[in-house]
Formats: structure tokens, sequence, C-alpha cells
């Protein structure tokens, strides 16, 4: 589904490259659950946020789908986090001034999906997620778990098949972690593919791979 | 998704309570100012557009051969003549303008009041040229009768009340046994043909005026056939005149109706076109109007821009759920939409409200009423949703291009390219502002040079009563001299015309006569005290003598002017022969010269005048130190000289001012929009610098640490906007000196574009730019360190 073979990212600072990731070489496949770990700075994050083609590479090749994604204008890139990609932060990124419902819904306004078939999506995820009684609160006045839920939600409400979750329970205590960590499971049990970047073991317990970063490099691919 | 939109910006609106209200209030001055400006501008654009084809009716004027001039008025029996012979005139009239005394002369009410009106002397073809609607009485042949007497609704309402005036007989001035034969509509605010009542013109009564081929006085109007070739019609009008013997001085020239109101201010006689105005004027308000709702708009773009910084989140995650940058745009524009729709919907309440309270300061019956016109609010709201397009363009463009992963990393900065253009509109901004107040000060100093420019007279404490008429003539010296003799009045002199307005002129030759046409010179009509009790200069010769005949037959005076004119060398030995109008040269002997005195529009130059004697003219001006008590006393005489009129009287110096109230009035106007302006940016001002100190808090932390004083963060924060309103110094005055001498070339002496006052009003705008941003930044700088730092 995804394959990177020697990319580089870099940052200019004072005329020189400060590289933060180095020749990754990576291949996901279809329902694969991957989990990214390595100590702070190794670059786990922007590796996740190249995969999701918020950030561009310096160098090397990125197959989305068989297709090098430096083919892709920004219409298409557009296109892809509409219909394909969902993300999970872990500052959860809710838009404070909207409600929960309202959070759940935007990608489906952005797909310009009708409004009554709107409608019944967002309450069959509110009520799979057992939310169905905060859809009216605003992101402060909810938990930090029930805020990742409703991140989650939001990010699979347009049914991607590929889920990037940086560092999703970083955030939460560990039984609000473990809660959202079976959500992630169980989706990934229904075929949707998980790449998610943590510090925990435990977390990473949950996927079927690790892969460990080191200073900008891959060490390990389990 | 339109109304997700709209609902959101709702919300946003009411959350950031601060930051709404001044968006709003900057939008909604700036709106305002516009609509007021509108509504002035298109009451000028269609005066007069309330005729019947309004665009097939012109006004005769006549190009003064001598001089680069026209003059407004025309000659009375050329109009008899136009219809018979050129075709494509369907109708000709001519009209005097004259104040009546209307009275209801009846034995029902012996007893009712005067009232006055303006009436039009004219003749039934004024019915066919201008088409009013008569409402009641007789329509087929209106003014056939000469006592006949038509009245406007408002003027019957005034005098008879609810009862049916038709039939009823009515005492009127130039009418001896008048009834009311008719009542027309009352015409509308804005048309030069104000009146009260009209009645025929009958031309014996002043045959030197109204009949003669020499005179021009009255004001003439055609009505032509659709389409017509303006250039061979209007030879036509100066053959049918020629042939008639219309004196070769003038030549008719055609002037549309449309353009009176807005195209006459170079026209000399042209009292007959009531409330004129100037395009030039027009053209300014609206460059002030497009230039206020520029500063206003930038407020929005300003604001919306530096905000962005606590917006970038949510375009991150937007942009990161899918959405486009057309969807997020329609967002954003949807949202200044939203301001501007609120603060349209402020404005018009607004005008709506002060509307009546600004008749005064606009010098303007205007009228708004909301619901009673169909247009006006579909147009609001149109031009509310143009606005907030235009504005929200460029904020949206900024705010859609948001890279999302900078925002979502907590990382993001507003970009340089940013910060850069909102410098570029504050700058905009103040110079806008700057330019304005410029203009208002070189106006200002222009209308205060030519108050004091040297008049040659004194007209301070002396003050003026209307004695022209009939009965009075006859005893005019005895009245003065009862006047002269009063305790209080030091000394009294008359004058046939009053100072502001254009001199009448004649037609003179120096020494000789030829046969060519003679020289246009200006003259005035005083009796003996004239010179005394107005200080003016006799630099040469005598002063009338009182009571001689010889010196009203055959004696004048001149101005310096026209003594240069002349070439001589002294005034002994020369004479000027005058030519009247009714065609019989008198030669006249110059007995003195004054210093010139500027008793013509103080905007023009001093022409070369002469000075006639006549004991009988219409005005008294009477000097007094104490002009109340004088005028107490001066009533007591006049009730007995002239019992059947109200005694009024008018200081010299409210005349003299008279003629400057349009520049008055547009000064004023200029002033309070320019404040408005700058009341507008600095709105945005003082929110920018909110943003801009919040944005520097942890280095205000952190020098205050290392040991700042609040004085010198306070100048640190400040120095920049001082940099901002001195480049802005730099860019309004340029526009502003070529603005301003182009309007002061309009004034044959004007006042020098003083260094000063472009330094007085870049100072002024820098203290208020200063006072404006000092509020957040002293309190910015007066926080105490520890606090900043562990908010940080």
């Amino acid at each position: 589904m995804l394959k990177m073979q020697g990319v580089f990212k870099y940052y200019i600072s004072k005329y020189r490259r400060e590289y933060i990731l180095r020749d990754i070489d990576l291949e996901v496949q279809k329902g694969e659950f991957v989990t990214v770990m390595g100590p702070s700075g190794a670059g786990k994050s922007t590796l996740l946020y190249l995969l999701g083609m918020l950030e561009s590479i310096d160098d090397g090749e990125y197959l989305y789908k068989d297709i090098p994604i430096h083919s892709f204008n920004d219409k298409k890139r557009t296109e892809i986090h509409k219909h394909e990609i969902g993300f999970v932060f872990q500052q959860y990124h809710l838009i404070d001034e909207l409600t929960v419902y309202e959070n759940i819904e935007i990608p489906l306004l952005y797909k310009k999906v009708k409004s009554p078939e709107r409608k019944s999506l967002v309450c069959d995820i509110l009520d799979k997620f057992n939310i169905v009684a905060k859809k009216d609160l605003f992101p402060n006045q909810l938990s930090g778990g029930q805020q990742q839920l409703v991140g989650i939600c939001r990010a699979i409400i347009g049914k991607p098949d590929l889920l990037l979750a940086d560092e999703p329970t970083g955030n939460l205590n560990s039984e609000q972690g473990l809660e959202i960590m079976e959500v992630l499971k169980k989706m990934n049990q229904h075929g949707t593919t998980i790449i998610q970047v943590t510090h925990s073991r435990e977390k990473a317990a949950f996927g079927n791979r690790i892969v460990n970063l080191l200073d900008g490099m891959i060490q390990a691919d389990q | 998704m339109f109304k997700k939109y709209f609902l959101l910006a709702l919300r946003g609106i009411s959350r950031n309570k601060s930051y709404s209200f001044i968006n709003i209030l900057g939008f909604a001055l700036g709106l305002y100012v516009c609509i007021i400006i509108s509504l002035y501008v298109l009451d000028d654009l269609t005066f007069d557009h309330h005729f019947e084809e309004p665009e097939n009716i012109y006004r005769i004027v006549s190009n003064d051969n001598s001089k680069d001039w026209i003059s407004a008025v025309t000659i009375g029996p050329l109009y008899a003549l136009l219809e018979e012979n050129i075709p494509e005139v369907t109708a000709a009239t001519r009209i005097g303008g004259y104040g009546v005394r209307l009275l209801r002369n009846d034995i029902e009410q012996p007893d009712s009041l005067a009232i006055f009106r303006r009436a039009l002397l004219t003749d039934s073809d004024y019915f066919r040229v201008f088409r009013p609607e008569i409402i009641s009485g007789e329509k087929d042949n209106p003014l056939a009768d000469p006592n006949a007497v038509y009245i406007t609704e408002s003027t019957a309402e005034a005098i008879y009340g609810d009862e049916n005036p038709i039939g009823k007989s009515i005492e009127i001035s130039f009418i001896a046994d008048g009834y009311v034969a008719g009542i027309v509509k009352d015409p509308p605010l804005n048309t030069h043909m104000r009146y009260g009542a009209i009645i025929t013109m009958d031309s014996s009564l002043n045959p030197l005026w109204w009949d003669s081929w020499e005179n021009l006085t009255l004001t003439g109007y055609v009505r032509v056939q659709d389409n017509i070739d303006v250039k061979s019609v209007e030879q036509k009008i100066v053959d049918v005149a020629r042939q008639n013997g219309m004196t070769t001085m003038f030549t008719p020239v055609m002037q549309p109706l449309l353009d009176m109101h807005l195209r006459s201010s170079e026209l000399r006689y042209d009292a007959f076109n009531l409330n004129k105005s100037e395009s030039s004027i027009i053209y300014s308000l609206i460059i002030i109007a497009i230039l206020v709702l520029i500063v206003a708009s930038i407020n929005f773009i300003n604001l919306s821009t530096a905000k962005s910084t606590n917006r970038g989140k949510e375009i991150g995650v937007r942009k990161v759920l899918g959405a486009d940058k057309i969807q997020l745009s329609m967002q954003f524009l949807t949202e200044s939409i939203l301001y501007t729709l609120l603060a349209m919907i402020v404005a018009l309440g607004a005008v709506e409200i002060s509307l009546p309270w600004l008749q005064p300061f606009l010098n303007k019956p205007l009228e708004f009423n909301i619901l009673q016109n169909p247009f006006i609010i579909p147009f609001a709201l149109l031009s509310a949703v143009i606005i907030g397009l235009i504005s929200g363009i460029y904020p949206s463009m900024v705010l859609s291009s948001f890279k999302p992963i900078s925002t979502l990393k907590g990382e993001f900065k507003s970009g340089k390219k940013g910060i850069i253009m909102r410098r570029i509109l504050v700058i905009g901004q103040f110079s806008i502002s700057i330019a304005l107040i410029l203009a208002v000060l070189i106006v200002i100093s222009q209308l205060k040079f030519m108050q004091k420019t040297r008049l040659g007279y004194n007209k301070e404490n002396v003050f003026v009563i209307r004695t022209g008429g009939v009965r009075i003539d006859l005893k005019s010296d005895i009245f003065k001299e009862r006047v002269i003799g009063l305790s209080a009045v030091s000394n009294a002199a008359r004058l046939r015309q009053l100072p502001g307005n254009t001199l009448p002129t004649a037609e003179v030759f120096f020494d000789h006569r030829t046969d060519e046409i003679g020289s246009m010179i200006d003259e005035i009509f005083i009796d003996e005290n004239f010179i005394d009790a107005l200080d003016v200069d006799l630099i040469k010769g005598r002063n009338f003598i009182r009571g001689s005949q010889a010196d009203s037959a055959s004696a004048i005076l001149m101005n310096e002017t026209a003594f240069k004119m002349t070439g001589w060398d002294n005034i002994e030995g020369h004479k000027i022969i005058w030519v009247p109008a009714d065609g019989v040269d008198v030669e006249l002997r110059v007995i003195g010269v004054i210093r010139d005195i500027h008793l013509g529009e103080a905007k023009n130059v001093i022409e070369p005048m002469i000075i006639h004697y006549n004991p009988r003219s219409d005005f008294l001006l009477v000097r007094a130190n104490d002009i109340e008590l004088a005028a107490s006393q001066v009533e007591l005489v006049s009730n007995e000289f002239l019992p059947e009129r109200d005694f009024d009287y008018f200081p010299l110096n409210d005349i003299f001012m008279m003629q400057f109230r349009e520049e008055d009035s547009f000064a004023k106007k200029l002033a309070a929009f320019a404040i408005i302006a700058i009341l507008i940016a600095c709105l945005g001002l003082f929110a920018l610098a909110a943003f801009i100190t919040e944005k520097r808090t942890r280095e205000i932390g952190i020098r205050k640490v290392l040991g700042s004083s609040i004085w010198s963060i306070v100048v640190l924060l400040t120095s920049d906007f001082i940099k901002w309103v001195l480049i802005a110094n730099l860019v309004a005055w340029p526009l502003a000196w070529y603005a301003m001498n182009t309007w002061l070339q309009n004034f044959a002496y004007r006042t020098s574009l003083n260094p000063l006052l472009f330094a007085l009003s870049g100072f002024a705008a820098l203290m208020i730019a200063i006072i404006t941003v000092s509020f957040h930044t002293i309190k910015a700088a007066s926080q105490n360190p520890a606090n900043i730092m562990k908010y940080e």
C-alpha cells in the first residue's frame, strides 16, 4: 500500500542541512497495524506526516498505492485527505468553536455528503462509541479520553483505508489509553490499515509490527 | 453548506466580542459615511429630473462676447418668436422669479394674514414647457386671463386651509385683481424651479427690463423635439434673435436643463438657479466615500490576518480533514460578508435615526425611507455583500494557504510577507487620514483668507435694512436723514446691491464713442454718504454732493482698476460715454477715483467699476456701535415710513459671509468625514496594537527581567507605529498638495500652501496614533515580568 525508498527529510538551518530522517526504506501492506517507536527527536512524527503527505520529502521516493506522490498536485492530495486517510493527534486538535457533533461532521461536509445521510452517519458513530449524550458539548467540556474518542470518530467517519495516529494516547491516563487502543485494534480487525507513533511498548503490543527509529534512521523492523 | 458557514461565523462573532465589535463598528462607520454621501450625491444627480422628458428642455443663457463668461439671464421678447420660427422648438417661455406677498382678499376672512412665497412671473407657455400637473381648476388654457393666479397645494393650504380656493379672489404683488384659477402640484425638493405661485408676466409693468432686446434680466427655457441637433437649433435661435434686433454683445446659448444644477458654477447672474451645486463637489464626495470605505476595509483585512495566528490550528485541522482551498475561502468569505451585513444594518439604522439632525450640516433636505423605497434594502444588502467579498478576498487567501502541518505542530508564525502587507495597509490608512486632514486645513485657510481679504470698505458695525419700494422712493432722503439723526446711529448710506453677488455691468467708452462694442464695466449705485459711512478711500477728486441734480445726471466716480484701464494721467478733461439699455448715450464726467472696493464675489478678481450717484437705492446701510440699540430705534422710524412692511435687519458681516456658504459647508462636510476616517483608522490601529503587543509579551518579560524600564519598553513598542505614520506623511503630502492646488485654482485670490499646515497634519496624525497605541503599550510594559514568564 505504501512504499518508501531512500527517503530523506532535512531542514536548512544556518546554511547546513539538519537531517531529520535519513535513507528510510519502509513498506506497509494493506491491513497492517504498524507501530513506530523511538526516543524523542528520532523523527517518528515527521515520518508519520510524510506518510500522510502533510509534509513533502526532500529526497528519495514514496509510492502511495503504487503511484509516486511527487506526481500529485495540491488538489489530488486534498482528495486523498478527504477520502483515504484519517488522522489522530496527540493533542486531539478538535475545533474549540464546534460541538462534538459538528467536529465529527466536518469531513462529511468537505466530502459533500448530503444532510440526511450525514446525520445518520454521525449518529451511528456517536452511538457506536457511546457518546451520544455528549454530542452537544464543546471540546473543553470533555475529558481527555473523551476528546480523543471524538478525534478518532472524526478521523474514521469518512471510512478511510489508512489511519495515521500520532501518539493517540500520549495525553491520556492508562485506563483511557487502553480503551483507545482497543478501539484502534477493533478497527484494524475490520480492515483499516493503521500506523501509530508511540513511546509505550505496552501500546505497541496492540499492533502487529514495530519499526524502531533512532536519529532519523530505521534501527529495527519486526 | 453556507448555512453551516453562516452559523459558524455567527458563533465566532459572538465569541470574540471585542474583536467583532471593532470590526463591525469600523465597517458601520464607513458605510454610514457612504450612505450619507450616496443620498447627497443621488439627490444632486436627480436634480430637476421630475419634469416630463427633462432631456428635451433647455435653458437659454447668453454668452457675453466682450468677456469670457456666460450670463444665465436672457432677453424677454425673444420667446414669443421661437416657436413659430423654429420647427424643432415646441414651446418657449421666459420667467422672472420674485418673492411675493399673498393675501386672500374676500369678505369671508377679512383679517387673514399675508404669506410670502416665491412666485414665477411667466406666461401660459410655461405650462407647455414644464408641464406642471394642474390638480384642479382651469387646465386647458392656463394664464390666458392676466388675472389668473395658479398656486401650489401647500400655498393653497396655507391661505385657505380646507376650503376650495378655486375662483376665490387673491391679493398678490404685480396683479391688481387676482383670483385663484388653479392648483398645481408642489414641486419636489430637489429642483431649481421652486415656487408657491405662478402668475402672468405683464411686461408693460416693466418694459425696460422685460420687453427690451437689450436688457438681460429674465430666465428663458425652450422645449424641443426628441433627438434634435442642438448646434443647428442654437444657430436658428441666434438668427431669430439677431433679425429682431438683439444686441450683438450677447449670443444665446442652449444649456440642457439637466446640466443646470451641476454645470453652472461658471455662470454669472445665476440667481434663478436655486440651490445649485458643482460637479467637483460631487466628485470630491464620491472620492471621500471610497477613501473612507477603503480605510474601513483595511481595518478588517488587518485584523483578520493578524488574528489568523489564533486560527492556525482550526485551519490546519480542517485541511487535514480534507478541506480544499476553495471550501476554506468560502468559509472566510462568508464570515467577512456577515460582518459587512451586520455593519450595514447598524449603518442603515444610524442613518435613519440621524438624518433629520444632519439637515443643517448637509445643507440639503434629504429623505431616507427604508420602508417606503423598495430599492434601498436590496441595494444596501447587495453592496454589503460586494464590500464583504472585496474585503474578504485577501484574508481568505492568506488564511486558506496556511501549511497545515506547521500549525498543528504548534510552530506556526505569521510570515514576513503578511507583516509587510499589514504595514503597507496601515500606512495606506494613515496616508488617507493625513491627506483628509490636510484638505480640511487648506479649505479652511482659503476660507479665512478670502474672508480677511482687503475689501476696501469697513463692513464691521454696519447693518442693512431693505427700503426699496414705491412708497418710500419719494421720501427716501427724509427717511435717511431721520435715521442719521437717531442717537445710536453714527452714519447711514444707500446702496443698490448687496455685496457678495455678481455686480451688474454697463457698456462704456472712454473719451470717444466708436462703432465697436465698448468696454463692459461693473457699475454700482450709491449716495453721498456711502464713502464716509463705509470708510472708503477717495484718492482723487471729490465725493458726490447731496441733492445735486448735476451729479446724479452726469457725474460718476470710478475705482482705481478702472482708472488704470483708461490710461489717463488725471481725471480732469476726460469723459465717459455710457451706453444704457435703451440706446441713448450719456456723457459722464469723472469727478473722483476711489481705492478698489471688493463688492462683488470675493472669489473673483476686482473688475473695473464706475459708481453712479443714485439717492434712491434699495438698501440702507446703517453704521452704529451698538447694532441692536440702533436697530430698535430705526424700527420706529421704519414703521412710520413703511407701515406695511415688517421691520427686519441684517448685519452687513452676515450678508458678506453668505457668499461663502458653499465653501463653508464643503469644509464642514470634509472635516466631518475626515474625522470619521481617522476614527476608523484608530479603531483598527487600537486592535492591531493589542495583537502586536500580545505577541511580544514574552519579549517584554525577558527585557524587564534584564532590567529594562517601563518607559524604554513603551518607546520600543511605539516606535514601529511612529515609523508607519511618518512614512504615511510622505505618501499623503504630495497627493494632498496636488489635489488642493487644483481646487485652489477656482479662486482668483488664493492662500499659499503653507508648509506649516503639512507639518501640522502630520503631527496631528502622529499624536493620534501614539495616543491610540499607548493604551496597549503602557499596559503591556507595566506588567509584572514574573506573571508574564509564568504565563508563557
